[in-house]
């Protein structure tokens, strides 16, 4: 059809799951899955249709024409000529032998652990995200991982969980490692310590928490330029600590993600600066939130195969400082938040949540479980004047999990 | 015709969807999407572990079934196995839809709806932000089974959804309401539902405080006590999370005391709505299960595999998001039944207390919680200013022990667009609400 541009999104995920259930493998799952969006754009407007698995072209191309009917502006340049591929590769284990890993892997566990009973999943995944149309675009990525998710609850305990410990996703199966990560996580859950003090307390979150979470929410540009973010009319002025600096980051093997987003746009480096020092450098804009509100495009469109991308404020990452966690705590005991569930912030953005896990930890290692918690503070505070830092090293030797660390209010439960 | 491989169980679940997505994001229609695909979930059972595949290409189906045989290990007995003999054999066919197929409507008609029932968020001054949604979903299921089961059923819902956020100085709300129905002929009116929101959010965002808090009588609306008995019982009630712990049993045996004899709570898939299910996805009929009863504890939902580890029996409760997902014990629709009380004679018995209306979000592990959105004071019998609290929280043993009022009406509902998330299986439709619940003390912050 002329003066028409076609663009084509597959997504395909080939996923083997090990289910565990009372300590044991009980199931093996396969599922292979093949998405196939088709967009049109005629320089007004947007038409989308979708298929799972096999498809006709033309009635895809039908549905898709009728869509742009609906009327969907999209008067913005299409994404132009650019070919790279970008592939994950997985080491050390496979689709195929999972299980038996799986069934080892619990095997130890059951005999290191036996008054816990651990439930969830091991996860081989290779997925290929892809984006094709008819300027020259042609992108594409593989990933492919290992993880591990096991929850548990001690036997004899009233809750539905008492706690969990994770790995991945990986790109390469150490079982030993893992484990040995997991035994001393568990030996220190099974030690009962008393929080040192009520007070303004060290507190470490991993990045995929409620902290970042909301800033996440804060840096939409829809949010932004309605006016409704916390941090609206705030580009170019220092809202947080200058030791904060945040990307919005797609590097493959450390954020699981292709390196383009939905509307195929990508940086060199696979990230743009959002934060730098505590300065607000930029919002997360996709083309139509940037034409809506004048705000410069970053490239973070997300979306389904088949749906119209959506500004979307997902994959941050917190720069690294130049200190381990342990440096920054300075020989200060720390609060490492492992469970939190029922919290939130409120609209003017300050925070309390209930702590039904958190581990007392060291700078190296965890030392014990501590009673359950709560937990406040700000979101400027947190990451304003209480931010202590993120840690140069991870947590985990096997995926990448560096350390969030600020000054918040902590009291025991029931205090 | 599909050949089951011998010595196992196995069963094959075909899933027909059609859907259709659209939304206004500040007016203008940002958001379309129609699917229709068909895929499949298989299983196979060889008394020791099950195993899954589930494809997008219904042409593999058969395949798919002989390659997961050949990882299993067939047994002769298989038919006495504890699970499959709590599997059935039912045929039949249960299709409510044929009729008010959302496929039969014109997706000009489903964007007219949707563009005149914004048209509030349109002309109210002072909303910062401004979204509507139309979503329908229909299902219909093919469920086949090696013990001869033959199902053939369907669920639909329409829906209409309103978010906004309106802005007072400092002070903002968020909030959002919905309407829905089965077909889109039924669906009500949702103009006159977001102007009431529309007003009582302008005025509490004006008015309101924050609360002082502290631990005071509360009353819960339906929508709140259905969140409440979801997030704090409901999910415990699951059988799954029990397996391999004896001395949990003994801590959830049947009979024992968890609340006043006023109290009463069931699981039921039979209700229209988000949570009904004529089947659930291992061809087990869905019912109603009483999981408290005048008080005690009465029952817990079940799979055919989680029923015969403790030697009970199936609920109708295996369920499973899409296609891609094995069915686990979920919740249906779940609520707390009706009392004999009215709203006004709860309020009324309350010196000083809050009245809990609508709730962002809320948890249950071993403490709940609930996030309020609006809430207001209970002062002297009767209701008071708007107040602003940050989480309502408790000990859920305690705090159905501590609920000693029940109004008389009922009003279940959904999620308006989301559901349940357990795990890796999110969003699951669910159905939720009840009556108004007055609870002796709350610990509100």
């Amino acid at each position: 059809m002329p003066g028409m541009t076609r663009e084509r999104v597959v997504i395909g995920t080939r996923k083997t799951t090990a289910r565990i259930a009372g300590s044991e493998v009980k199931s093996i799952r396969r599922s292979d899955v093949l998405q196939t969006g088709l967009r049109l754009y005629d320089g007004r407007n947007i038409g989308t249709a979708g298929a799972i698995g096999s498809f006709d072209p033309a009635e895809l191309e039908k549905r898709a024409l009728d869509s742009i009917s609906c009327g969907i502006e999209y008067p913005w340049e299409i994404q132009g000529p650019a070919v790279r591929r970008e592939t994950v590769s997985l080491k050390g284990i496979g689709h195929d032998t999972l299980a038996g890993e799986a069934g080892s892997f619990m095997a130890a566990m059951r005999s290191k652990w036996p008054d816990l009973v651990f439930s969830e999943s091991f996860t081989v995944e290779d997925t290929g995200i892809s984006i094709r149309n008819d300027r020259g675009l042609d992108l594409s990525t593989v990933l492919s991982s290992v993880a591990v998710v096991l929850t548990y609850r001690a036997l004899g305990s009233t809750g539905i969980i008492d706690g969990w410990v994770s790995a991945g996703p990986c790109r390469r199966w150490d079982p030993d490692g893992i484990r040995a990560e997991f035994d001393e996580f568990l030996e220190a859950w099974h030690e009962p310590v008393d929080l040192p003090r009520s007070g303004r307390l060290p507190v470490v979150f991993g990045e995929s928490s409620l902290p970042l979470n909301r800033l996440s929410l804060e840096l939409s540009g829809h949010r932004y330029g309605t006016g409704t973010s916390l941090l609206a009319g705030c580009v170019g002025e220092k809202v947080f600590s200058e030791g904060f600096s945040l990307s919005q980051s797609r590097v493959p093997s450390i954020d699981d993600c292709s390196f383009f987003d939905a509307e195929g746009v990508f940086h060199e480096g696979y990230s743009l600066g959002l934060i730098g020092g505590g300065v607000l450098r930029a919002v997360c804009t996709d083309r139509r939130t940037a034409a809506r509100f004048s705000l410069p495009h970053t490239g973070s469109a997300s979306g389904g195969y088949d749906t119209i991308p959506q500004a979307s404020a997902d994959h941050l990452r917190v720069e690294r400082s130049d200190r381990t966690l342990s440096e920054l705590l300075g020989g200060e005991p720390a609060v490492y938040i492992a469970l939190a569930s029922g919290g939130d912030f409120t609209p003017e953005g300050a925070f309390a949540t209930p702590v039904q896990l958190a581990m007392l930890h060291d700078g190296t290692r965890f030392v014990g479980r501590l009673p359950e918690l709560r937990i406040s503070s700000h979101l400027f505070r947190m990451f304003g004047d209480d931010w202590m830092g993120q840690s140069a090293d991870d947590i985990s030797a096997f995926y990448d999990s560096p350390s969030m660390v600020m000054r918040m209010d902590v009291e025991k439960a029931g205090d | 015709m599909l050949n089951f491989p011998r010595g196992l169980y196995s069963d094959v679940r075909i899933e027909e969807v059609w859907s259709t997505s659209a939304g206004l994001v500040l007016g203008k229609l940002e958001q379309f999407v129609s699917r229709h695909y068909r895929a499949a979930f298989i299983r196979v059972w060889d008394g020791v572990r099950w195993y899954y595949a589930s494809t997008s290409s219904v042409d593999s189906i058969q395949s798919e079934l002989d390659s997961l045989a050949a990882m299993a290990s067939p047994a002769e007995d298989i038919l006495d196995d504890p699970v499959v003999r709590r599997l059935g054999c039912a045929t039949g066919r249960s299709i409510l839809f044929d009729a008010g197929h959302v496929a039969g409507v014109e997706t000009s008609d489903k964007l007219a709806k949707l563009r005149s029932s914004a048209e509030p968020l349109e002309r109210r001054a002072g909303l910062a932000d401004s979204r509507c949604y139309y979503i329908d979903n229909n299902k219909r299921k093919t469920f086949l089974s090696s013990l001869g089961a033959d199902l053939e059923f369907d669920r639909q819902t329409v829906l209409l959804v309103a978010a906004f956020e309106v802005a007072h100085g400092e002070s903002r709300l968020r909030e959002k309401c919905h309407v829905g129905a089965g077909t889109f002929a039924d669906l009500p009116d949702l103009v006159p539902v977001l102007e009431e929101r529309l007003d009582e959010a302008a005025s509490f965002v004006r008015d309101s405080r924050p609360v002082d808090g502290g631990r005071m009588p509360v009353v819960l609306s339906p929508m709140a006590a259905g969140i409440f008995a979801h997030e704090s019982f409901g999910h415990k009630s699951e059988a799954d999370f029990m397996l391999g712990d004896e001395s949990m049993l003994a801590e959830w045996a049947m009979g024992r005391r968890v609340g006043s004899e006023e109290l009463n709570i069931v699981d039921d898939g039979t209700v229209s709505g988000p949570g009904y299910n004529a089947y659930d996805d291992e061809g087990t009929p869905s019912r109603r299960t009483w999981l408290v009863r005048d008080g005690l504890l009465a029952g817990r939902l079940h799979s055919a595999s989680t029923a015969a580890a403790l030697g009970e029996e199936p609920t109708g409760n295996a369920r499973s998001i899409s296609f891609e997902y094995e069915p686990i014990p979920r919740m249906t629709t779940t609520f707390i039944l009706p009392g004999r009380e009215t709203f006004d004679g709860l309020v009324s018995g309350i010196d000083d207390g809050l009245f809990v209306k609508t709730v962002n979000h809320g948890s249950g592990l071993s403490t709940f919680t609930l996030a309020p959105s609006m809430s207001y004071r209970i002062r002297g019998g009767r209701l008071a200013e708007p107040v602003g609290v940050s989480v309502i929280t408790g000990d859920v043993m305690e705090t159905l022990g501590l609920i000693d009022g029940l109004s008389g009406e009922l009003d279940l509902r959904g999620a308006g667009g989301g559901g349940c998330g357990k795990m890796e299986q999110y969003p699951l439709p669910v159905g939720f609400g009840g009556p108004f619940v007055r609870v002796g003390a709350m610990e509100v912050r």
